[in-house]
Order: C-alpha cells, then sequence, then structure tokens
C-alpha cells in the first residue's frame, strides 16, 4: 500500500425491496404457471366432460365459474388453458430474445456486410403485413396453434433484432469497448460478454412486451377459430363461445378475458421493473 | 431599493429532495451569498458542491421534487414569494443564467439571430420566426466579438463551441439583465477560447456594469475574473473572501487544499500536495464540519454544531473553520511548500528510443465527404523510463495519435517502432503487451456490469497468466494503484472518478506494457482528486520504469509530470523540447498562444482587453 491510496469509505449498502405491485405480478405469473403445469393432472377430466344438466349455469359449489355452452367446468379449462397461454408467447418472446440477440449484436458491433445484409433481411420482414400473414399461413398450413407459434416466433424477431443492433451501436462507441479490445480481449467475448450483459436489460423488458403481445395474438387467432383446434382448453376459444351464452353465464367468457389482461399486464409490468432494477444497478444507485 | 441594499443577498439557503423511498436527501445547507450591483463574485467548488443547485435556487428553476427553503432578496425583494408569473417577468431583465454546455443548449431548430430576437423587446413574434431578424439582433452579436453579421443567420451546428457560447451569451443578454449566473461558462472549452469566453465575461460585465456569478470548479478561472469568492463544498459555503486575498492567504484548510493542489503551471512540485478521499455526499456530514473526515488538522470541536456557521475573520473575511485561531500559522506554512519547486529531471537518453514514431499520418475518409487528415506526418521519440507530453486543443490529432500507437486505429502511412520492432509487423495480439492507454472518461472506460475485480482478472486471464496466481496478481495490482482488496467485488458505480481512474491504471499494468499512453487521464476528475492520481503516474514511473505518453490540454498537467513536451496543433507537432524551456520560452506562436491562455488573476492595475476580444482563427 502506497501513500496516496485511497481511503475507503463506509459503503452502506440499502436493501433494495420489490415493490408490492410487482411482488402482486410475480405471484399472479407463478399461480398461471402452476395451474399449466399441475392442474392438468388433476383437472383434465373435469375440464372435457360435459354435465349434460348444467348448460351455461351460473357458478355453483360445483362448478365455481359455472360451466359452458356444453356443461364443461369453466374453471377446469381456465386452468388446463393456462397452458398454451403460457407455452405458446414464452417461445416466441424467448426465440425473440435468443436470435436477436446474437444476430442484432453482431450486426451492431461487427458493421459492415454482416450489418448490411442482417438489415436488408429485417426491412424486408417489417414490409410485411404480420397479422394478415400469419392469418393467411395458418389457414393454408392448417397446423393450428403450433404453426401460428412458428409464424409469430419469425415475425416477431425483426424488431428486436433493430433494438439490440442500435442498443449496441450505442454501447460500441463507449470507452469500455476500447479499453477491452486494447487489453487484448477478444471480439467474441467483447460482443457475447461485455456488449450482451449491457443491452440484456433493454432486451428483456422487449421480451416482457413480446411476451404479452404474441399471448394477445395467439388468444386473437384463436378467437378467430384460427389457433387451437376446436375443443381444446384455449383462453381464445373460451372467450369465443363463451359469447353465445354471454347472458347465461358470463365468467364464461369474462374469466379468460381477464386471465389474458392480467397475465399481459403482469408480464409487462415486471419487464420494466427488470429493466429499471438493472439500470439502478449500473448506475450505483 | 436604496443604494446599499445588496442585488442579491442569499441567507440560510437549504435545498433538499426527497430520494426514490422518500428520505430527504440535503443538496445545500445554509448557504449564503451577497452580491452588489456591478460586482463579480466567484462560487468554487468541487463536483457534488451544489454550485449548480444553487444557481437554479436563485432563479426559482429547480426541478420540481427538489426543494428550496431560506431567503433570497434580489434587489430587495424576496424572489421565494414571487408568483411564478411574476418570477417568469423578473427571469431575463432581471437575472438570466448561462449554462456549460454550449453543444445543447441553443435550439437547433432556430437560428442564432433568432435565438438572441426572441429576447429583444417585441422579438418573440412570428414574423421574426420566419427569418426576418430585429435589426437589433447584429449589434448584439458585435457585443460579444462577433462581428460577421451572417452569423445571424447561420444555424448553431454550423458554429464551433465558442462562437455557439458567444451566442448563448447574447441572447442571455438580450434583455439587459441586472444579474448573470455564468454556469461553469468555459469548461466544455478549448483552453485558448475558453481564456477569450473569461475575458468577454469580464469585460461585458464591467461595460454593462450588470453583477455576475461566475461558477467554477477551477480556481485559476476564479481568480482571473471575480473579485469575491465562495468555496462551496458539500453543500456548505467553507469559507469567503476577495479573490486577492484568498490566493494570498487561504484560511480554510479546504481553500488551501483547493489551492495547493491544483498544479501550478510555472515550476514542478513533486510530490503534489493532495487531499486525502473525495468529497461526500452533505447528508454524510451533516451537523459537523464537512471537510472535517478529510481534514488534517481535524479535531473534536471540528463535530460540533457551530463548525457549521460563518466566522468573520478579516475585513470581508469570513471562514467556518472553528480551529482557524489555532492553525492559522501552520495553514499559511503549508501554503509556502507551494513555492518550493523541485529540480527538474535530467534528461533521458534517447540513443535507443522505447518508441519511435516517424512521419505518421492519418487520413480519414468517411463516405461522401471530403477527406479529413487528422495527423500530417508526425514524428517523436519517447525514451525508457521516459515521460513525454503531448499538447493541444480538441482537433489537433492528439487522441488519433493515441489511437494509433495502441492499435485501435490504422495509419494511412508512417511507421510507429516500440522497442526497435515495427508495430505493423508485429504478431497480432501482441503490441498490446508493450503498449497500454488510460482513458479521459473512468466513467465509461469500466463495464458498468463488471465488477472491477473481474476486470482485471478478465485482462489477465486473456493475456495467459498463470491461473493458480491470478488472485494474488490482482491484489498486488490493487495495491500498487493504491486501491483497498475490499474494492475487488464492487461494481465500478460503487466508486468514485479516481477510484475508478486507478482500477483504469491497474487494469492498463496488468500486462506489464513499456509504455502506458495516457489520453486526458486527469481532466474529467476534480480537482483535489487530479493530484491524487498524478502523484500516483509518477510513483509508478519510478517504481516499475515505465515510460509515459502524456496527452492533455492543460499546461499545469504538462507541468507536473512530463520530461519532454511536443506541442500538436491541426496534425503537425509545432514545437518540442524539455517542459520548462517549452514553457518558459515557447517559440511558435500557437505555443504562446496556448501558454497566455492560462487563466491568471488579474492585478487591479493591469490593464484588460478591450471589446471586443478578437477571434482566435480556431474559433471562426
Amino acid at each position: 500500500m502506497t501513500a496516496i491510496a485511497v481511503v475507503a469509505p463506509m459503503v452502506t449498502r440499502r436493501k433494495k425491496r420489490v415493490p408490492m405491485g410487482i411482488m402482486l405480478c410475480f405471484g399472479f405469473v407463478l399461480v398461471v404457471v402452476l395451474a399449466a403445469f399441475v392442474g392438468p393432472h388433476f383437472l383434465t377430466r373435469t375440464a372435457n366432460t360435459p354435465d349434460p344438466f348444467n348448460l351455461g349455469a351460473t357458478p355453483t359449489a360445483g362448478h365455481w365459474l359455472g360451466t359452458d355452452e356444453l356443461g364443461r367446468d369453466v374453471f377446469a379449462r381456465l386452468v388446463i388453458g393456462a397452458y398454451s397461454a403460457l407455452i405458446g408467447p414464452f417461445i416466441i418472446a424467448l426465440s425473440g430474445l435468443i436470435v436477436s440477440g446474437f444476430v442484432g449484436i453482431a450486426a451492431g458491433y461487427l458493421g459492415g456486410l454482416t450489418d448490411m445484409v442482417t438489415m436488408r433481411v429485417v426491412d424486408f420482414m417489417i414490409a410485411l403485413p404480420g397479422l394478415l400473414l400469419t392469418i393467411v399461413l395458418v389457414t393454408v398450413v392448417q397446423g393450428g396453434y403450433w404453426v401460428a407459434v412458428l409464424v409469430l416466433s419469425v415475425l416477431n424477431v425483426q424488431g428486436d433484432i433493430r433494438l439490440v443492433r442500435g442498443a449496441t451501436l450505442a454501447q460500441r462507441s463507449l470507452a469500455y469497448v476500447e479499453a477491452a479490445r486494447v487489453v487484448g480481449i477478444s471480439r467474441f467475448s467483447i460482443m457475447y460478454r461485455h456488449i450482451a450483459r449491457n443491452v440484456i436489460t433493454i432486451l428483456l423488458a422487449n421480451c416482457a412486451i413480446d411476451f404479452a403481445g404474441a399471448l394477445v395474438a395467439l388468444a386473437g387467432l384463436s378467437f378467430l377459430g384460427l389457433g387451437a383446434p376446436p375443443g381444446t382448453p384455449d383462453w381464445g376459444l373460451m372467450l369465443t363461445a363463451g359469447q353465445q351464452i354471454l347472458f347465461e353465464n358470463p365468467f364464461a367468457s369474462l374469466a379468460p378475458g381477464l386471465a389474458v389482461v392480467l397475465l399481459a399486464v403482469s408480464v409487462n409490468l415486471i419487464g420494466d421493473w427488470l429493466y429499471e432494477w438493472q439500470s439502478r444497478v449500473a448506475s450505483g444507485r | 431599493m436604496t443604494a446599499d441594499t445588496p442585488l442579491l443577498a442569499v441567507e440560510n439557503l437549504r435545498v433538499e429532495y426527497h430520494d426514490r423511498h422518500g428520505r430527504r436527501r440535503t443538496i445545500l445547507s445554509g448557504v449564503e451569498l451577497t452580491l452588489s450591483a456591478g460586482e463579480t463574485v466567484g462560487i468554487v467548488g468541487e463536483s457534488g458542491s451544489g454550485k449548480s443547485i444553487f444557481a437554479k435556487a436563485v432563479a426559482r428553476l429547480l426541478p420540481r421534487d427538489v426543494h428550496a427553503d431560506g431567503v433570497i432578496r434580489f434587489r430587495g425583494e424576496d424572489v421565494m414569494a414571487l408568483t411564478p408569473r411574476r418570477m417568469e417577468s423578473l427571469r431575463g431583465p432581471g437575472m438570466t443564467i448561462l449554462y456549460q454546455d454550449p453543444f445543447t443548449m441553443l435550439n437547433p431548430l432556430l437560428r442564432c439571430g433568432e435565438h438572441i430576437s426572441e429576447g429583444l423587446p417585441g422579438g418573440y413574434s412570428r414574423r421574426s420566426r420566419r427569418g426576418r431578424l430585429h435589426p437589433d439582433a447584429v449589434a448584439r452579436l458585435a457585443e460579444v466579438g462577433i462581428t460577421n453579421p451572417d452569423v445571424a443567420d447561420q444555424y448553431p451546428f454550423e458554429l464551433s463551441g465558442g462562437m455557439r457560447q458567444r451566442v448563448a451569451l447574447a441572447s442571455a443578454l438580450a434583455r439587459d439583465p441586472s444579474l448573470l449566473i455564468a454556469d461553469e461558462p468555459s469548461t466544455a472549452l478549448d483552453v485558448t477560447t475558453q481564456a477569450e469566453i473569461l475575458e468577454l465575461l469580464a469585460a461585458v460585465q464591467r461595460a454593462r456594469g450588470m453583477g455576475l456569478i461566475l461558477i467554477t470548479h477551477d480556481l485559476r478561472v476564479a481568480f482571473s475574473v471575480c473579485s469575491r469568492i465562495y468555496v462551496l463544498y458539500a453543500g456548505s459555503v467553507l469559507e469567503t473572501a476577495p479573490a486577492v486575498e484568498l490566493e494570498a492567504e487561504p484560511l480554510h484548510p479546504y481553500s488551501l487544499g483547493l489551492l495547493t493542489s491544483d498544479p501550478p503551471v510555472d515550476y514542478r512540485v513533486s510530490p503534489l500536495p493532495v487531499i486525502e478521499g473525495s468529497v461526500p455526499a452533505p447528508d454524510d456530514v451533516k451537523g459537523v464540519c464537512p471537510f472535517s473526515p478529510r481534514c488534517q488538522w481535524a479535531a473534536p470541536e471540528c463535530l460540533s454544531e457551530q463548525a457549521l456557521h460563518l466566522v468573520d475573520v478579516g475585513p470581508a473575511r469570513r471562514s467556518a473553520c472553528v480551529r482557524l485561531a489555532a492553525i492559522r500559522g501552520e495553514l499559511s506554512g503549508e501554503h509556502a511548500v507551494l513555492a518550493k519547486a523541485s529540480p527538474p529531471v535530467g534528461p533521458v537518453s534517447l540513443d535507443r528510443p522505447l518508441l519511435s514514431v516517424r512521419d505518421l499520418r492519418k487520413v480519414f475518409n468517411p463516405r461522401g465527404e471530403r477527406p479529413n487528415e487528422a495527423l500530417g506526418g508526425v514524428s517523436l521519440d519517447i525514451g525508457v523510463n521516459e515521460s513525454v507530453g503531448l499538447v493541444g486543443e480538441s482537433g489537433s490529432g492528439k487522441t488519433t495519435l493515441a489511437r494509433c500507437l495502441v492499435g485501435l486505429e490504422m495509419p494511412t502511412s508512417g511507421t510507429i517502432e516500440i522497442g526497435g520492432v515495427d508495430s505493423s509487423k508485429r504478431a497480432l495480439g501482441t503490441l498490446h503487451r508493450e503498449v497500454q492507454i488510460v482513458f479521459q472518461d473512468p466513467y465509461s472506460s469500466l463495464d458498468p456490469y463488471q465488477s472491477v475485480g473481474s476486470a482485471i482478472k478478465e485482462t489477465l486471464s486473456v493475456n495467459g497468466f498463470d491461473r493458480s496466481r491470478i488472485a494474488d496478481r490482482i491484489k498486488e495490482l490493487f495495491g500498487l494503484v493504491g486501491l483497498p482488496e475490499t474494492y475487488i467485488g464492487r461494481l465500478p458505480a460503487t466508486l468514485s472518478g479516481g477510484e475508478r481512474q486507478r482500477v483504469a491504471i491497474a487494469r492498463a499494468l496488468a500486462v506489464e506494457p513499456r509504455l502506458i499512453v495516457c489520453d486526458e487521464p486527469v481532466s474529467a476528475l476534480d480537482v483535489s482528486v487530479q493530484a491524487q492520481v498524478l502523484n500516483l503516474f509518477c510513483e509508478l514511473k519510478d517504481r516499475l520504469g515505465l515510460s509515459y505518453l502524456f496527452i492533455t490540454h492543460d499546461l499545469a498537467v504538462v507541468r507536473q509530470v512530463v520530461d519532454r513536451v511536443y506541442v500538436c496543433y491541426r496534425g503537425h507537432i509545432v514545437e518540442q523540447g524539455p517542459v520548462a524551456e517549452v514553457l518558459e520560452s515557447p517559440k511558435d506562436p500557437y505555443t504562446i498562444r496556448l501558454i497566455n491562455s492560462i487563466p491568471r488573476s488579474t492585478k487591479p492595475d493591469e490593464p484588460r482587453n478591450k471589446v471586443p476580444v478578437p477571434l482566435s482563427p480556431s474559433t471562426s
């Protein structure tokens, strides 16, 4: 230690508490995840067994949310439907995260030909009318839910790539990137350790928006009869079917609709909070 | 308003805000200031001292969640009690603020003339916006030294920083304010331009007889312009005194520290006196003398409430130091140390230079634009264990040279030899073992999500350092740059600027280079921290036998750490030689201008420049 050393000040580490609202969002998402993976073990029979004496009935002790137009238990179908509500949007958001992470950072950092080719492809994809194309493809291929997930995955990624590329360009000009180059750290390491860590917060927040968008888009496709095959417990399908008995049992359509809204909002708020929290880590506040 | 009512009187001004957790955080605690009509006072303070917030509080321009209370009287009128409407009409003809950054404070969509017409009486109308200028606009530009009337029709982006600052000043003066608060008006500018702007400010102030508050972090700037100075530290005024007396005999340990740690340009002091540590947050020193944690004279009475009040210590002099009576003699003794110059360093043999640059050219060819020659044939040598300075303004090509040396940029032509080996012929990835660089901005040169220890560990491991010894080596490097080992796991954001710069130095040292290129390594740091880092550089040079290329615009820094100096102007070396020789008897006109632009305190009998100040070629 030298005479001109830094005098270490007291570090006051504040406990960073998660706000109540975000806790509620996490709670709701957790409930949906549990429903999606545990629910089917208990409720599959219930969900698919019609009760011929209670068609479109209002809630009772036996049917917590009443029954649908065929007399099936709405609550059980809501629980089972959580799976398709979660898995599709999750795949869409995650594929966006991974692909745009790799491609966007490479395009932004390497520049030149890599950047030009990537961005022209992205421009082309942006020029496509997304939802229309999805509807046409799903109708033609007849694949239902999984084809819709695939098409939405591909069409979702262009926005993410643009975002990541932009964020990478901003990072590339910062001195820490040059400092890393000067001490001999490889390009790959700079791109996927340093820059990735710095742009991932934006990307995560954006993926939350993607998730919510995909959830609504898939529900919309089901609503149009283009997603999950008829008869499966799917929130979008339930919304359509429930309309016919809106006055007999309003919960048959309200419950899945509300579930879609709550899940989308929760995921969005969690994404925002993650972004803010991580930005605070970097700025030391 | 009677004749003896001060133009501005601030008493017990407290500014607080609520942080995210709803706790009250102090920015200013009980600041006082008086300003007579036609007087120029300086507020000197380091970053975080609250000096900019003071300006905003006086003009009632604080952000919504920041609250001020206390007494602010402008021409005897209570500013805090005014209605927002009344306040709006006071800003402009009453008081106005000139901000630091000339690159963002002008609206890019308004022509310069429009910026000024907007403030002139009857100027803000549709007609002026369509391009017809107020007849006075050109005259107003002439007042700030812009004699070319075409400038009124130009957009801000077409002008240099110094010209923009002039336009901003003209527009601030448009309503003939009786008080101008200038918040670091020259900090963002080049040295030579900086001097012009300061002279202009002083000249305009005297010609108009308006009150001027100059806010700056640089004591030398304050001495050159102001008649009285307030020293602000962690939200409190520690001392106030006439500039001449403060310079001659500071009566607070902090003022003394600021004075002594500001390196002199006329002679070398080795090592530079330093103030340990860095500026605390006002709440961390609540109820005690804010400087006590860093003060070598701190005693129990400094931790009492009475340590917070300014006490008269002479005619027109007030100091907050409670121990002043006891330590006054010691303070002046310490001050005298400044006058002791260290002997200059003997010449280093250049028979076999470590670095030899010959006729280096670098031309940038941006697409669709004219090629821009950043370096036009630069040659320089650096001996083993020699510290060489490269001085020049922004745009002189000095940073381009640095980037070429470390391989971040490929030179267009010319050779760079390090240890006798041509850089361009070196095996890929071996150059950085010989030459390292320390960047200017310690806030962006570290990855914000990587702990500082991990940054050094990564550097060591990519350079094939023995894995089992990495942990020890990190501790050794931290010790070398004077950082506690407890910092290893910390994120950069939790470190101060000076500490981050130490980390950056440790990272550069990790590969055991022979030459370190320092690109303005202290210009982003506070004065009191600058001296610490400069001393560290000097110490490391002696201990490790390093050579430096010190790139800077600050001649005082050059004087302290450099043996030989090159002066760079527009991509060419215009002068070189031992530092004392170049600074004391400069030959090239550019060097002379550079040296003349150093702010110096003006003696009352010294004639000042006339208005308008002529424009230097680089600003037109």
